[in-house]
């Protein structure tokens, strides 16, 4: 407790009071009740108390309450006065009462202040307090401020050992399997679990769902694309005891399966391939974000340890890589943020926040401004981060990424950027001269605007002097000070003055330049990387998250509350690979991956507040069974392949999606899993389906993004769409695409008619219907109807849907066909996976 | 998991337990699922499903009674300047030319006095002053409450956009109409809850003006560039340009036959159904919502008095929305920043005036011969206001001109009418010179906790569970103004 009361002890004054508007401040300072409420009270005698209770208290309720007391919800400036605790403790910017002295405690200052803006109660809340007033107050503190009120509403102190006794920071052990009456069912342990949880509820779980509906659910769980009706058919007819393994094993080595998984998880890292809103016609978007997404992908494929991908992700530029750079694009993770008009502490509190709460569950971006409500992480604990990242920064020339391109490209490319850094510096040079020619001109008015200005003595504003002249301020400034030569000055220093025309001017031309890093094929790819400062330093705690409102230095260091052996402050640079590795070797960090891949898997997580593991959230249902996957992870050296084994192969995953009404019953939000839950496909597959469908999809990896909503519609799978998360097109909302501005524990999953237009409607839909329609052109209805549901269902037409079929395309027209294709592909059987 | 945090969330849309009790939908339906089953007549013909989930976008009701019911947010953007149409400060023509004693730092250099070029008159039975450039607007005044003494946080455009939107000058956060449809729902489900105009282009910092950041994607404003009159042009996929209605029509009856197999060997999935229900209301959609945009279906006195131009045909619009169950419409003058008159004050602000007074004018009288007014809360204002002094010359900018107004979020003007809102008040005061609010301050939390009022929200209240809190559009912020209110 010892951090959070010294927060409060050893504030740092601020050398003039903010203004109020700027203080309204309302969350409460957690203060160490223990050792407040406990410290001396020999003060309170009975005459003090009773001294206290007529003069003291009445005034104190009377018109400091309304702005200062935990029952009101108001604690300007961060000071609480209806508590001894709260008067004791002082506000954001120190105590207010030291005992015994009055004319050393703010309290007293602040009452008696003759100035309008410094005197308590502000004047649109009451009339100054009266002299005898303030000669009470003056005599309450002399005699050392007997307060007898209880303490009983000040919040809670926040209590570390609570949180390390909290499930989700245990160690991982593998809790004991239990034995289940059907031996026979459990195909892997997780599925002991689960039936033993069944069992307690007196529900049993579903029959194993047939092959067809298997094969089309692992193909699109592990690759999000449907199998075809020849995979489908060999899979039907494959006898061997493991035909399922095998069919795992081909899907989980498909590169498909990381363009699936890796979007996964993009959502947690907030991915986009642009920075946001930024004035003065900045570029916005990131040369190399795809660097990133295609190493996230290639994680996946190549089955990267776990801890290794947690680590490249936070520190890759401190690890030694030897020849292959390319785990260098990991540090996109903390850099493609929005930028927030490139303020730094807003750009550092969402890397804090994407590290917390993407890895390890924690939501330590509510100690931005004040203590963590509910879980014990300090303000402290914030800025101790703050510190690791305010000490890295991005490197001026982004570090190259594995191979470079063709020598003669890019020497071209080089020549690319030199001719538009020539056109910039021309451009600059251009607008020096203008502004010389322009004012040189006026000589004499310069001379004779400077001796009138100097005769107007100390009070005249050379700015406005020169404005309201249509002078150049600096320029006339030379006359004024009488410099040598005044009509000559250094062509820099007027860079300088015209700094703003200047950027304004050759805005575009920057723009260009940035953009040959994608425009042109001869530009090498490089990593969006992060490098320590030249000098690490620790950061102060900005009271209320103000910058300006400064608390004490912290060191860079972990959480307290999980660092179970103590903690020593980082040592190495930023202390960013130090940080790193705590993370990645945390059992929290392993169980917040876990039920995130559950969640992914079933469509809904075992903890379903996927980013909150905190103090608050209980033990799911389930809880054997995440911390037995969890353990078992790590003993498997953290291979999310082997994880994806062990929960595809289990016969919960394999039974049918079918309703079962008992279990309904019983436990109507399925948490015991007795059915698999049917799910409709996510925007990307739903893409992705749909020019399979059509014949057109391109499956191949890595590269620039694409701009999904050009038409003819892109062919590329969908998770390499180009992400502009200032303005991401309507479709993307319209299917709950996550917000890319902030880590995505789950993504939403709304149904509402907008999604209807985009399919009846929208010309990539179309499209898509089209070419489907071209494949049958050539069929007879009944032909075409048996392909079409080969194709798209995996499965042949039932009589009753031959016949609707046949019946809609019986005239045989293009048009018709078209109509019956773009029918089809808008069912919920295509669109939803049993 | 801690079922006491979600229940403290007052009127969420969809509390999950209770959805998931009630349809049944285990694990399909992961945290917030959101169906849309709001069509009460299609939900009653499906009595036999399990229970209809409510729609995200059904109407809801506020903690209290709210007086107004609709929102239409009229933004000057650019900021529009109080001294030259809502707070007249004659001494500044007596000062005219003369340095203030006034020392507020504003974007740019800024220099002596400069009076207003508009006359000022008496309005209405308040005998509230309003200048010439507002004059259509100001027959309406004993209907609006004139609040003088708003103010901001910064000089700059950016941040006072989002911090007017959303309450947050920096961070991604949902903006006032996100709230206003997470709330409240909407009146109509065949048109957006929620729609946001702006002819040519996007405001200054574009789409994020009506953001829905961490709350579901439905409540995001819908774009729509009023600049086109084509329906299609409007609303994206409004329109088949393959198939007639008729053709669809046979599509949409084939397509659903196959789907209703297809539930039939599923038994009871409501999302299944949900989706079912989602074509047919979005085939509605397609002519509802092009009758909502198509101006021509009003008779020629409501056009003529409207005027000409495009902002005459968004706030007619505008009404037509709010009529048809619209929650909150907002209407941006123009693209970028219009009202940001540097320079050429006077050319500037006489113009964009002149475009839309009539206009405005037209939507006060109309809502209120419609009996629309009481429960629609009109607002009208920029991000921030103008200095009362004259802005200098920046290399480079303003063309050398001075006379045009600084930016000013120290002071500026703002009215609100109709929704339960007290007309024929002028509320708070500038100082002498009309730069910073000086009696009875109102910050734009304030305004949002007001106007949460008037929707029947205590804003302390309405909030959303994220990050590991609950969010507020106030966020640790905002007083009502309870003098606002009738």
């Amino acid at each position: 407790m010892s951090i959070v009361h010294k927060l409060n002890m050893n504030l740092i004054y601020p050398t003039r009071p903010l203004p109020k508007l700027l203080s309204i401040l309302a969350a409460v300072v957690m203060i160490d009740g223990t050792n407040l409420a406990t410290s001396t009270r020999a003060a309170d005698t009975p005459e003090a108390i009773e001294f206290f209770e007529n003069k003291i208290r009445p005034v104190l309720v009377e018109s400091c309450y309304q702005c200062h007391s935990a029952q009101s919800g108001e604690s300007e400036g961060g000071l609480l006065l209806d508590s001894r605790a709260g008067l004791r403790a002082g506000g954001d910017t120190g105590p207010v009462v030291v005992l015994g002295k009055a004319d050393e405690s703010k309290l007293l200052s602040r009452i008696a202040a003759s100035d309008d803006d410094q005197r308590m109660p502000p004047a649109d809340f009451g009339k100054p307090l009266p002299p005898e007033t303030i000669a009470d107050f003056r005599h309450w503190i002399s005699q050392g401020a007997a307060d007898p009120r209880d303490d009983a509403k000040l919040p809670p102190a926040k209590d570390m050992q609570a949180a390390r006794e909290h499930w989700a920071c245990q160690v991982l052990r593998k809790p004991a399997v239990p034995q289940t009456a059907d031996e026979l069912a459990v195909r892997t342990p997780l599925d002991s679990f689960v039936f033993a949880k069944q069992a307690e509820l007196g529900i049993v779980a579903n029959p194993p769902t047939d092959r067809r509906s298997l094969l089309r659910r692992v193909t699109y769980d592990l690759t999000g694309l449907p199998p075809t009706y020849e995979q489908v058919l060999a899979f039907e007819n494959d006898t061997s005891v493991d035909a399922y393994e095998k069919v795992v094993e081909r899907l989980l080595e498909s590169t498909t399966y990381g363009q699936r998984w890796g979007r996964f998880w993009l959502d947690v890292a907030r991915y986009a391939d642009t920075k946001g809103y930024l004035p003065g016609g900045a570029q916005l978007r990131y040369p190399f974000s795809y660097t990133y997404r295609d190493y996230v992908i290639d994680a996946f494929n190549l089955d990267k340890p776990f801890q290794q991908f947690i680590v490249e992700q936070i520190a890759a530029d401190h690890l030694d890589l030897g020849e292959d750079r390319s785990a260098l694009a990991a540090l996109g993770y903390l850099t493609l943020g929005r930028r927030f008009l490139n303020n730094q502490d807003d750009i550092i509190d969402d890397r804090i926040d994407v590290v917390a709460r993407g890895m390890l569950g924690l939501t330590v971006g509510c100690a931005r401004c004040h203590d963590h409500k509910f879980d014990p992480i300090p303000t402290a604990d914030y800025y101790s981060w703050h510190g690791v990242f305010a000490s890295s920064r991005e490197p001026d020339e982004l570090p190259l990424l594995g191979k470079l391109p063709d020598e003669a490209k890019h020497a071209e490319y080089l020549e690319a950027c030199a001719k538009i850094e020539a056109k910039i510096q021309a451009k600059k040079d251009e607008l020096i001269d203008a502004f010389l020619q322009r004012h040189q001109a006026r000589e004499d008015e310069y001379a004779t605007a400077a001796n009138e200005f100097k005769q107007l003595g100390d009070q005249a504003n050379i700015d406005t002097f020169a404005g309201e002249r249509k002078l150049s301020a600096p320029f006339l400034r030379r006359w004024v000070d009488a410099v040598h030569d005044p009509a000559h000055p250094n062509r820099e220093e007027v860079a300088n003055w015209i700094r703003r025309e200047i950027n304004e001017k050759s805005a575009g031309m920057k723009r260009e330049l940035e953009a040959l890093s994608w425009t042109h094929d001869g530009a090498p790819q490089r990593a969006m990387a992060l490098v320590d400062a030249d000098r690490p330093h620790d950061s102060r705690i900005l009271l209320r998250g103000k910058r300006g409102n400064n608390g004490e230095v912290v060191p860079r260091q972990f959480l307290e509350a999980l660092s179970l052996d103590g903690r020593q402050p980082f040592q190495s640079g930023s202390g960013r690979l130090e940080l790193a590795e705590a993370i990645a070797s945390q059992p929290l960090t392993a169980r917040v991956f876990v039920n995130r891949v559950w969640g992914w898997h079933f469509g809904q997580p075992l903890v379903d507040t996927p980013s909150d593991f905190g103090v608050r959230t209980a033990a799911p249902v389930l809880v054997d069974a995440l911390e037995w996957l969890a353990a078992d992870f790590m003993e498997h050296g953290g291979s999310i392949k082997h994880l994806h084994r062990q929960i595809v192969l289990s016969s919960i995953y394999q039974q049918s999606s079918q309703s079962n009404e008992r279990g309904y019953q019983a436990d109507p939000e399925n948490l015991s899993l007795y059915r698999f839950p049917r799910r409709r496909l996510e925007f990307e597959a739903m893409r992705d389906t749909l020019l399979l469908a059509a014949g057109t999809l391109d499956t191949s990896l890595g590269g620039l993004p694409i701009e999904l909503t050009d038409s003819p519609a892109p062919t590329r799978r969908s998770v390499y769409g180009f992400i502009d998360r200032q303005n991401l097109p309507g479709v993307f909302r319209t299917f709950d695409f996550p917000n890319p501005d902030a880590t995505t524990p789950s993504r939403f999953r709304t149904t509402v008619p907008q999604q209807a237009l985009y399919l009846m409607n929208s010309r990539f839909v179309a499209e898509q219907s089209d070419k489907l329609a071209a494949q049958i052109a050539s069929q007879t209805p009944a032909a075409g109807v048996e392909y079409l549901y080969q194709r798209l269902f995996q499965r042949l037409p039932t009589p009753s849907e031959l016949e609707l079929g046949t019946g809609f395309l019986a005239d045989a027209s293009a048009e018709r066909r078209f109509r019956y294709c773009q029918s089809l592909l808008l069912t919920n059987e295509l669109l939803f996976v049993d | 998991m801690d079922r006491a945090r979600k229940s403290m969330q007052m009127n969420q849309p969809f509390n999950r337990r209770q959805c998931l009790q009630r349809c049944g939908l285990g694990l399909g339906s992961i945290g917030l699922a959101h169906l849309l089953l709001a069509d009460q007549s299609l939900a009653e013909t499906r009595s036999s499903q399990r229970d209809a989930i409510p729609s995200p976008l059904a109407p809801k009701s506020p903690h209290f009674p709210g007086r107004a019911k609709h929102v239409i947010h009229i933004f000057a953007n650019g900021g529009a300047s109080q001294v030259d149409t809502f707070d007249p400060k004659p001494i500044l023509n007596k000062l005219h030319g003369q340095a203030l004693p006034v020392d507020l730092r504003t974007e740019r250099k800024t220099g002596a006095a400069f009076g207003s070029p508009f006359k000022f008159r008496k309005y209405g039975e308040s005998g509230i002053e309003v200048s010439e450039l507002f004059q259509n607007v100001a027959e309406s005044i004993d209907e609006m409450a004139v609040i003088r003494s708003m103010h901001a946080d910064v000089p700059n455009h950016e941040p006072s956009l989002m911090l007017m939107n959303c309450g947050d000058a920096r961070l991604p956060r949902p903006s006032l109409g996100s709230w206003t449809t997470y709330g409240l729902g909407t009146e109509n489900q065949n048109l957006p809850g929620f729609i946001a105009m702006c002819p040519g282009g996007y405001p200054i910092q574009e789409s994020q003006n009506w953001q829905n950041a961490f709350l579901p994607g439905v409540y995001q404003g819908s774009y729509i560039d009023t600049k086109h009159t084509e329906i299609e042009k409007l609303i994206q996929n409004i329109r088949n340009d393959r198939s007639t209605s008729a053709q669809q029509r046979e599509q949409l009856d084939l397509l659903q036959e196959l789907n209703r197999q297809h539930a039939q060997q599923r038994g009871d999935d409501a999302e299944l159904e949900a989706r079912i229900q989602s074509f047919e209301l979005a085939y509605r959609m397609q002519s509802d919502a092009s009758d909502a945009f198509d101006i021509s279906q009003e008779p020629e006195y409501i056009r003529d008095m409207y005027g000409k131009g495009v902002q005459a045909r968004q706030m007619l619009i505008a009404r037509r929305l709010v009529e048809r169950g619209v929650r909150f419409v907002q209407l941006y003058h123009g693209a970028g920043q219009p009202w940001d008159s540097h320079d050429d004050l006077e050319i500037n602000h006489r113009r964009l005036a002149g475009e839309c007074d009539q206009a405005i004018g037209a939507l006060l009288k109309d809502l209120k011969q419609r009996g629309l007014l009481s429960e629609t809360l009109v607002i009208w204002g920029g991000e921030f206001g103008r200095t009362p002094v004259v802005e200098l010359p920046t290399e480079g900018a303003n063309q050398g001109k001075i006379n045009g107004r600084d930016h000013n979020h120290y002071g500026f003007t703002m009215w609100m009418a109709g929704g339960g809102v007290k007309g024929g008040q002028v509320y708070g005061a500038t100082d002498e010179f009309g730069f910073a609010a000086a009696e009875n301050p109102v910050h734009v939390h304030d305004l949002h906790a007001t106007i949460m009022q008037l929707l029947g929200f205590d804003h302390e209240r309405l909030t959303f569970h994220y990050a590991g809190r609950d969010y507020r559009l106030t966020d640790v912020h905002g007083k009502v103004v309870s003098e606002l209110i009738a």
